[in-house]
């Protein structure tokens, strides 16, 4: 079975099952991490920045590193474009039915679900904490990968790490005491 | 070991996971917030997001199918100029040789006019070593100048 490394060499010749295999190894992964850095469920939304986040790993295909591990890279670029959108969105005022969207979906997360309060509380997180923590926790990188991902030295992820296991042991604390 | 490392250990794991567990064992402070540890890691485990919707490899492969041409369309491209530009030096070749020939027989019909034998000979087996020093080179520069030409397909400088 070919590795994720050559198979993106062979994307970068415009072989389209290469493509697809990688959309089939990766697709899922991105979409959680997608879903669960931007806290949204808008289904359009993730399929918009999970659509965006391929095509640009098409287009850069011809620079990859094959030193490196693709999926590093794969999340490298989504994690741009979420910043990309987020910056975006603190710039614009939101659409009414936009703005409708994202009220039901924080009172959604207010509900007692136990996975929706996770997704509250990793929404509290600053966003440099929040990926370094879903990167960790949920993709299962390493402290060396996560760092890639971030373009930030090992000792800053581990650091943004302790801030973050800190900050939601606060708010589960705080929540317990209320 | 310290408190906020044993704890990040806990929930997230890592190569010091044994220490970490045998300080938070040790440690009155760690113990006591070992309920809330474990109450976040299920809050969190407890996070899971559905899968993407179905057709999306199908949307994703149609949107990126333009890119993937020009890609393929990239990598035969090189190939093409290269078999473009060594027809074009083997069809000139042979008009190069006769014009090189041409004139080393001129030169050495103008030379021995007025020049003796030994002298003559000298100065026009020097001029034929150039002409066909000149001659390889330039055939050598050919594929180097095609693939210098690489056709570069979109590229983003950002990823």
């Amino acid at each position: 079975m070919a590795s994720d490394e050559e198979l993106v060499g062979r994307l970068a010749r415009g072989d389209a099952r290469a493509l697809r295999e990688l959309l089939g190894r990766w697709d899922r992964p991105l979409h959680a991490f997608v879903a669960r850095h931007t806290g949204s469920h808008d289904q359009a939304n993730l399929e918009d920045l999970r659509q965006e986040t391929w095509l640009r790993v098409v287009r850069a295909a011809g620079r990859f590193d094959p030193s490196k591990r693709f999926s590093t890279w794969l999340f490298h670029i989504a994690l741009n474009l979420c910043r990309d959108q987020g910056r975006k969105a603190a710039e614009r005022p939101l659409p009414p039915e936009v703005a409708e969207r994202a009220l039901a979906d924080r009172a959604a997360a207010a509900s007692p679900d136990a996975a929706l309060d996770a997704r509250s509380l990793l929404d509290q997180l600053p966003e440099a904490q929040r990926s370094a923590m879903i990167l960790r926790y949920y993709h299962g990188l390493s402290e060396a990968e996560t760092a890639a991902v971030l373009e930030c030295p090992t000792g800053t992820v581990k650091s943004r790490l302790h801030h973050a296991v800190a900050r939601l042991l606060a708010l589960v604390g705080k929540e317990e005491a209320a | 070991v310290t408190c906020e490392e044993a704890q990040t250990l806990g929930l997230l794991g890592g190569s010091d996971s044994l220490a970490a567990a045998r300080h938070r064992v040790a440690c009155a402070r760690c113990a006591a917030a070992q309920p809330r540890l474990d109450d976040l890691g299920r809050r969190l485990t407890a996070y899971r997001v559905e899968g993407p919707p179905p057709g999306h490899v199908e949307r994703t492969l149609a949107a990126a199918a333009g890119l993937l041409a020009a890609r393929a369309a990239g990598e035969r491209e090189p190939r093409r100029r290269l078999g473009w530009a060594v027809t074009v030096v083997l069809g000139l070749l042979p008009l190069v040789i006769a014009a090189n020939a041409q004139l080393v027989r001129t030169a050495h019909a103008v030379l021995s006019g007025f020049l003796p034998t030994y002298l003559t000979t000298y100065l026009v087996t020097s001029l034929s070593l150039f002409l066909a020093l000149l001659l390889a080179l330039g055939c050598a520069a050919v594929p180097l100048l095609a693939a210098r030409q690489r056709f570069r397909p979109l590229e983003e400088s950002h990823a």
